[in-house]
């Protein structure tokens, strides 16, 4: 690795997971299709992992050239014609694991040196799969189950010090290579050894040679029989899907926030400019203002062009979920189908970075608690086969996403009980609707273990999910029917740069609120407020009461009482803010509050108004908690 | 040890040259605060700026005033006054924000007027135990001593962060 060009690598680590992504889809997108002879999937993984080996092999990583080399030859074999058992796709899968594995070591020490172990168990089984598809294998089965990568075999006998490919021999059944007229890939390893030592052969190399050699093998291992890992049954083919191939160029992302930070600027001046006072007094002077009206028009392109280039489809997010429920399936024993719609749904690039972990949070919880085993859903009329359904569209600013579930739904009672005796409800919880109640099983304090096992589940680590989101100025809210399943919905801005503001002002001062969660407002009136014994007030709004939350005195005096404005706002649960006057709506950017100022609850960031002068974006989901639940 | 009372001992030309060497100045950028003249070391200045408008937010501490705008970012705003507990004044057309920067953050220190950039000889620093008495002690470099004038020299550092709790659970704070 020595004065190895820092760039390369990154480089090769950014393409690499990109790359891994395509093929993991393609692996997947096989299984569920229990078609594997797709050949648009085959040359695509193909293609993906002979140009990981290619760089690896520049870069010296010996163990991933070795494993690539190997799942590259089985691919080969696929597109030959010769079946890829649904074995082998999952060897293939564990493939990608080992080098999502070894990006990780490449990126942070530089080398894949820990992964020998790993390295070799892969490399062994892929042989198997190798024999078990040149026909080689007619011999006994290696294993009714393939070992496990965790559980290393090391097999030096095709391995040489230097880790690097020297042969490649069938599976143990066949040592001396009997059979080996029918696999072309034997001829490659003398090919391989005149190579330069770090590079493979060619893709050119390859296909040169194999069709030079006429293809006589046996027909191809009649798997299934002995497979465990065939599917169940096969769900309907409109989930094969090639991925999509899109001419991209790399941009940092720090380079783009740099750009966009300009354009606010740049709005911000446009505002001082054909908002100035000065200006007022030429109003009549046509030619200004056609020039300030174009100025205006192509700021407002030149804004959405930028915020545009940082959009990317939430596929990326999305196809994360398909191998999770893959292994999850395995691992629970459940049957859990997952239906995903709308992944072409555009959002911001820090949105597809961070709702990632959410998800895989909740759906895990859905398939470990939501979802029943297949007797009891049998015998609760449903389909043995439980559904997961993941969707995204677009819903006013917002990325609507939504995972629902056929499983047992969320139990009121019991959670309210354990709410309760935890201190988070108080009194006896009535008053509350159900989604007041199933939004408990986000607070920090549910997430205990007992309750999960005693309850129809959920709340392991929910608080974090619901952290997750607002960090990214989203919303979480659950819907649930006992017996029927659960759906939870995530509200997220598409973009955490602009902020579609209403201006309002407390005293002095000028806030605002997310438009998004502005309901409604309503003027003062003595009558439909009402003063609680502790000093809070509530507010009626048509049959509703609604908590008034107390912003004067932290943020500004109040002005005149009858003078006053209640702007209800609602992120899952309404509050009512007082406020002297409402300005009007404004598309402002986002500033992060200095990190010298810390955490301030009730604020979740600035914008900077047309005058120059900062204003305080209101946090409606810190507000809603602090009024507090039950009566 | 101090320089000061090394010269008075010393007469030699070659202790004279050493102790040339040996001074080094440090460059402070000075400003009034009432009566008082206060410097800040001039490597952590990163401009001067007017106050436009300030916008208080609730919850920092009773030194931090809000955040303010420097060509689009968000700059918290400490009044030096605040800070050494000093009788508040309106802010008036001279009264300006010296961002200065440490430990990677931009902060605007309020100060009532800017007034000049002066080197100080080690020799002309005196942080004695004389004068490192009184609560505010920690906030100062030493007090430099230049042609019988007298400069209070802070340390940026200790003024923003000593006793700086992220987060503040200050309820006294009083908004004007």
């Amino acid at each position: 690795m020595m004065g190895m060009d820092d760039e390369i690598i990154k480089e090769f680590v950014i393409e690499t997971r990109e790359l891994l992504e395509a093929i993991e889809a393609g692996l997947i997108s096989m299984e569920e299709s229990a078609d594997t002879s797709s050949r648009d999937i085959l040359d695509t993984m193909f293609r993906g992992f002979h140009s990981i080996k290619g760089t690896a092999g520049f870069i010296g990583l010996t163990h991933v050239v070795n494993v690539t080399h190997k799942a590259e030859n089985l691919l080969g074999l696929a597109r030959e014609g010769k079946s890829l058992s649904t074995r082998a796709v999952s060897v293939l899968l564990d493939v990608v694991d080992f080098l999502t594995q070894a990006m990780e070591l490449v990126e942070n020490v530089g080398n894949d040196s820990s992964l020998e172990a790993v390295a070799d168990a892969l490399s062994a089984q892929l042989v198997i799969e190798d024999g078990v598809m040149t026909g080689s294998a007619a011999a006994p089965e290696p294993a009714p189950v393939a070992p496990k990568v965790a559980a290393p075999t090391p097999d030096e006998g095709f391995v040489q010090d230097d880790g690097f490919i020297a042969d490649d021999p069938f599976a143990p059944a066949d040592p001396f290579g009997l059979n080996g007229g029918s696999d072309p890939f034997v001829i490659l390893g003398p090919l391989e050894e005149e190579n330069s030592s770090a590079m493979a052969a060619s893709p050119e190399e390859v296909e040169e040679v194999t069709t030079a050699l006429p293809v006589h093998s046996p027909p191809p291992h009649v798997e299934g029989a002995k497979s465990p890992a065939a599917p169940a049954a096969a769900p309907p083919a409109t989930h094969k899907k090639a991925p999509k191939k899109r001419s991209t160029i790399r941009v940092d992302l720090e380079k783009l926030d740099g750009l966009m930070n300009l354009v606010g600027e740049l709005i911000i001046a446009e505002n001082m400019v054909t908002h100035n006072e000065a200006l007022e007094e030429m109003a009549e002077v046509e030619s200004l203002n056609r020039a300030t009206t174009q100025l205006n028009r192509v700021t407002r392109s030149l804004q959405d062009v930028v915020m545009d280039v940082r959009m990317v489809p939430i596929s990326g997010a999305f196809q994360k979920m398909s191998r999770l429920i893959r292994d999850l399936r395995r691992k629970v024993g459940k049957e859990v189908r997952l239906e995903m719609s709308g992944e072409e749904t555009e959002v911001d690039k820090t949105v597809v970075e961070n709702i990632a972990d959410p998800l895989v949070h909740m759906i895990r919880n859905s398939v470990d608690h939501g979802i029943e085993l297949a007797d009891v859903r049998i015998a609760n009329g449903k389909s043995p086969e439980g559904v997961i359904r993941l969707t995204a569209c677009h819903e006013g600013g917002e990325v609507r996403i939504q995972i629902i579930d056929d499983g047992k739904g969320l139990n009121r009672a019991a959670i309210l009980n354990s709410a309760i005796s935890k201190g988070l409800v108080f009194g006896d919880g009535d008053g509350l609707t159900d989604r007041e109640v199933f939004a408990l099983i986000f607070e920090p304090g549910f997430s205990t273990a007992e309750v999960v096992s005693d309850l129809s589940g959920r709340g392991v680590g929910m608080d974090v999910v619901r952290r997750n989101i607002e960090r990214i100025k989203g919303r979480v809210e659950v819907d649930s029917v006992e017996g029927e399943g659960t759906t939870v919905t995530l509200r997220i801005p598409l973009t955490l740069a602009i902020i579609d503001g209403m201006l309002v002002r407390i005293g002095d001062v000028v806030y605002t609120v997310p438009m998004l969660s502005v309901r409604e407002t309503v003027p003062y009136d003595k009558e439909r407020l009402t003063q609680k014994p502790d000093g809070s007030q509530v507010i009626r709004i048509r049959d509703q009461f609604v908590p008034v939350v107390r912003l004067e005195g932290d943020f500004g005096e109040l002005g005149q009482a009858e003078r006053n404005i209640f702007l209800v706002v609602d992120e899952g649960s309404p509050v009512a803010l007082r406020v002297d006057e409402m300005i009007g709506h404004r598309q402002t950017v986002i500033k992060p509050l200095p990190n010298y100022l810390g955490v301030i609850p009730h604020v979740s960031g600035c914008a900077v108004l047309s005058n120059g002068s900062i204003s305080l974006i209101i946090n409606v989901n810190t507000l809603a908690r602090q009024v507090g639940r039950g009566l | 040890m101090n320089p000061d009372k090394k010269s008075q001992f010393s007469g030699g030309v070659l202790d004279e040259t050493m102790d040339r060497v040996a001074e080094e100045t440090e460059r402070y950028l000075t400003f009034w605060v009432g009566e008082e003249t206060f410097g800040v070391e001039i490597f952590s200045v990163v401009e001067i700026v007017g106050i436009d408008r300030i916008t208080p937010v609730a919850g920092v501490p009773f030194y931090v005033r809000g955040v303010m705008n420097l060509r689009g970012n968000v700059v918290p705003v400490v009044d030096i006054r605040d800070r050494f507990s000093m009788d508040a004044r309106d802010y008036d057309p001279r009264t300006c924000a010296i961002v200065v920067e440490c430990r990677g953050q931009r902060v605007g220190l309020v100060v009532d007027r800017v007034r000049e950039v002066v080197d100080f000889a080690a020799s002309q620093i005196d942080n004695s135990s004389n004068v490192n008495t009184g609560d505010a002690a920690h906030f100062l470099n030493g007090i430099g001593k230049l042609d019988g004038s007298v400069t209070i020299l802070i340390n940026v550092d200790a003024v923003l962060f000593d006793g700086h709790d992220y987060v503040s659970n200050n309820d006294e704070y009083d908004h004007e």
